[in-house]
């Protein structure tokens, strides 16, 4: 005995009637046919519970689920009763209800009847799916579907529509699905499947009067009720092994949102990455083009406490030795670091002239740098005039400004800022390569800095080079 | 329901396309009397459970997560997101192209600081989006997968600091001696970050509920995920100082920025997953499957490759260029997820043994009817990789 219709509204089982019996139904993904709803994959493993009391009227309670049971858009707490009309939502399901009292005995023919309760049995009538092909090459033949039909180039039989060349070599697919219902998806066809005029972007269930669309060939599509002999007499769906089915079952996110969702977080936490560094840095780093400069060429200071440092080549400097400390020594060359922790490092180095030009020397060092700074790069701009001829001691040369950050496992860390200058006597080539662990405009590793002042790092730079000799300055004498 | 013997694990299952036990595709034309036809399914264990697990993976080369795949093929999205539905690939595959493809335009744009950004979120986003569309939360509560997410989180912070202690500060890096680098950033580095990657996983791995080298899989990649780009972030921090057009040439930013969202992300997720499996295969596993993945199924062996695998391309980093460097580190990931994959696969096929018969199903994969056995007869996807809220 049926105490109760529910008429889905929507969800999977659209358009199907569930019957209500004595035992009452639960709902969830984990519970007997027709209680999952055709796999509503919205519901919780134990959903929703409607039982039938001594007195005949209908109760739904919620299981704890998670996307909660809705009765007339109402969010329900405790067990409700249903009354006729009510519309109840689970999951993606919404279903309305028909009190035995109440409702009309005519059922569509078409439709098919689930009964829920004592054994939860599925009552599905088997039908098979006939195709006339309205217009295509196919144009007037029919095609019956027993259980799948796989549609495209790739095909052999039916399932090619006589050759319709319009059609993508795997173009859709339709397939018995939940309670024996026929549904049809797109398998990635160039020209899109059309059903009822509308390209179809999921899955679809087919009922008869439905118009389908692929390429050049229309179809209409009816449902007849399945013959065993027929069925059995039948050979089984053309199956290409290259081909497998994309799969029916709703996604909880479609392709499409999730793309979208994605690209919508993604582009917000850019946006917020953006809005961080501008706040960090409101202007960047200042550039000054060389017809505009920002700050005037460094001028050296006498030294206060001159320390003489004379190379076995030949050459010499002079450096002071409250301000900077010898970290490095080898056999042509000098490593000197700012002691005043202003992340100045001056390494200064000789070749014989023979076997090194200035411009190779610099082109050499580059090569040694860039291993530890990422994407080492001329500067054009830089705020602070580092050179006004590039020169090492008396002697003029080549040179430039070059920026990057420092190369790490885990990505780029540091900036920082080299200055390289190379000049060449008749016997030896001097390469000089500043370091500075911040660009020298970043004002905030030098606070004594100020725009149009001499940056102090670059000043200390500038005042050991002026001091180099070569030997034919009579640098070591 | 016509029935037939598998000839590969001897179970009694239904004639179809795979076998529901051990996901073998079953031969299409059988010559008379190969095998019998019963009445009814009498679910038989005799045979599978006397068959030898580690001769699965090696019959098997449909990748048991994603069976039109192969197991020998590095496929990024199916192996690092192993239980998305076919439905979800080619969403998430486009996601991770429209993702790479942004982090390459803002390199192009000279926007350095805001690409290292994209490349660090990139990944990890993803993550959160699969965990979200196969609705993890079912069967590994929200607490759990978020615990992982922030544990990994906070060793990559930590692990990013350390490393910068251990750094000679600003130019003093173009002095520092290789043997100390390699040392400290080669070795030290990546040692105590695989360390603080599977303290999670190795938390989680005494609750028995999780029990399957999926679980540690899962717990392997999330922690691994969140550690690379809270690491990258950490890293950059410094460099946010010069605005958002720093100076730097294009294209050796360009390699580099594809290290940082692709390469060395994918490699730390794969072996850390895949020692987390491995993990757990070797304690969660029944004892017949222990031997199933051979040495690298050991614990100690399988930690020791991840460790070996971080530290290669740690110290490529340090002696290499940067090109050279992604070619190797892109080389080593793909190695990585081929390990990982097969110790999904093999972890899945052990699971196979262990899932009880059940009455039919609609199979999400492919929707298709078929006994809730252990793999689907019409798609062969193990039933065990499907998205939670899909599975039954």
């Amino acid at each position: 005995m049926s105490f109760a219709e529910l008429r889905c509204l929507s969800g999977i089982l659209e358009g199907e009637t569930i019957e209500l019996e004595a035992a009452g139904l639960t709902i969830g993904r984990a519970t007997e046919d027709p209680g999952p709803l055709g796999g509503d994959a919205r519901l919780s493993r134990r959903h929703a519970r409607i039982t039938v009391t001594a007195a005949g009227s209908v109760i739904i309670e919620d299981l704890g689920s998670t996307n909660g049971t809705w009765v007339n858009d109402a969010l329900i707490a405790d067990a409700t009763p249903l009354k006729d009309g009510d519309e109840v939502r689970v999951g993606r399901t919404t279903f309305a209800v028909k009190l035995a009292g109440a409702r009309t005995q005519a059922l569509d023919a078409n439709r098919t009847t689930i009964v829920a309760g004592e054994r939860n049995t599925v009552k599905a009538t088997p039908t098979d799916l006939v195709l006339l092909a309205t217009d295509g090459p196919l144009s007037g033949r029919e095609i019956v579907v027993s259980d799948e039909l796989l549609i495209g180039r790739a095909f052999q039989g039916d399932g090619a529509l006589a050759g319709d060349k319009t059609l993508s070599r795997h173009h859709a697919r339709i397939a018995r699905g939940p309670l024996q219902r026929f549904y049809i998806e797109d398998t990635g066809s160039t020209n899109g499947t059309f059903l009822n005029d509308n390209q179809l972007r999921s899955p679809r269930p087919l009922t008869s009067g439905d118009e389908l669309s692929f390429g050049a060939s229309r179809l209409a599509v009816r449902t007849v009720p399945q013959r065993d002999e027929q069925t059995q007499e039948r050979p089984g769906p053309p199956r290409s092994e290259a081909f497998m089915p994309r799969g029916s079952a709703p996604s909880r996110v479609s392709s499409r949102r999730l793309v979208s969702l994605f690209a919508a977080v993604f582009v917000l936490a850019i946006g917020a990455a953006v809005l961080g560094i501008v706040l960090v840095a409101p202007n960047g780093p200042h550039k000054c083009p060389p017809a505009h400069p920002c700050n005037p060429v460094p001028k050296a200071r006498p030294l206060l406490d001159e320390t003489l440092y004379k190379n076995p080549s030949g050459w010499s400097l002079e450096y002071d030795a409250h301000e900077m400390s010898i970290t490095g020594r080898q056999a042509n060359e000098i490593q000197l670091s700012d002691s005043q922790a202003s992340g100045l490092t001056l390494a200064v180095s000789s070749k014989p002239a023979s076997q090194s030009t200035p411009e190779a020397s610099i082109q050499t060092e580059l090569g040694s740098l860039e291993q530890h700074v990422v994407g080492l790069t001329q500067d054009t701009e830089p705020q602070d005039q580092m050179f006004g001829v590039p020169a090492v001691g008396f002697h003029g040369g080549i040179g430039s400004v070059y920026g990057g950050e420092v190369n790490t496992a885990q990505g780029s860390g540091q900036a920082i800022a080299v200055e390289l200058v190379a000049a060449s006597d008749a016997t030896t080539t001097i390469l000089v390569t500043a370091l500075f662990d911040a660009p020298p405009f970043e004002q905030a590793s030098f606070p004594e800095a100020e725009a149009g002042k001499e940056n102090p790092a670059l000043q200390a730079a500038d005042e050991v080079i002026e001091t180099i000799r070569f030997p034919s300055d009579g640098g070591a004498a | 329901m016509a029935l037939r013997r598998c000839e590969r694990c001897d179970s009694v299952v239904p004639d179809s396309r795979f076998c529901i036990r051990c996901g073998n595709e079953l031969t299409p034309e059988r010559e008379p009397g190969q095998y019998s036809r019963l009445s009814r399914l009498t679910p038989s264990v005799s045979g599978i459970t006397g068959m030898d697990p580690s001769s699965l993976s090696g019959v098997r080369r449909a990748f048991a997560a994603a069976p039109e795949e192969s197991v020998l093929r590095p496929s990024i999205v199916s192996t690092i997101f192993p239980q998305l539905p076919r439905a979800s690939l080619g969403a998430f595959r486009a996601c991770l192209a429209l993702g790479v493809g942004s982090v390459l335009v803002l390199g192009l744009a000279k926007l350095y600081p805001v690409a290292l950004i994209a490349s660090a979120i990139l990944l990890p986003l993803l993550a959160v989006f699969y965990f979200y569309d196969v609705n993890i939360f079912e069967d590994h509560p929200f607490s759990i997968i978020a615990g992982t997410l922030l544990a990994g989180a906070a060793a990559g912070a930590v692990t990013a600091v350390v490393a910068e202690q251990l750094s000679p500060s600003g130019t003093q890096v173009f002095f520092e001696s290789t043997g100390h680098a390699i040392l400290t950033r080669g070795v030290l580095v990546p040692l105590v970050s695989l360390a603080l990657i599977m303290l999670g996983p190795l938390y989680l791995l005494r609750y028995p509920r999780y029990a399957t080298a999926l679980d540690g899989a899962t717990f392997g990649v999330a922690s691994a995920v969140a550690f690379t780009g809270t690491e990258v972030i950490v890293q950059a921090l410094s460099a946010f100082g010069d605005g958002l057009r720093p100076l730097g040439a294009v294209v050796p930013w360009l390699v580099k920025l594809a290290t940082i969202a692709v390469a060395l992300p994918l490699l730390t997720m794969s072996v850390a997953g895949a020692s987390a499996a491995a993990l757990w295969l070797s304690h969660r596993a029944p004892v017949r499957d222990r031997s199933a993945l051979g040495r690298l199924g050991r614990p100690a062996n399988a930690l020791a490759l991840a460790a070996a695998g971080m530290i290669a391309a740690s110290v490529v980093q340090i002696v290499l260029s940067i090109g050279l460097s992604l070619a190797i580190i892109a080389l080593m990931a793909v190695a990585g997820v081929l390990w990982l994959r097969r110790v999904i696969h093999v972890g899945l096929l052990g699971e196979a043994l262990e899932i009880e018969d059940a009455p039919a199903i609609v199979c999400a994969n492919c929707a298709h009817h078929t006994r809730l056995g252990h793999f689907c007869e019409n798609c062969g996807i193990s039933l065990a990789a499907l998205p939670r809220s899909r599975s039954a």
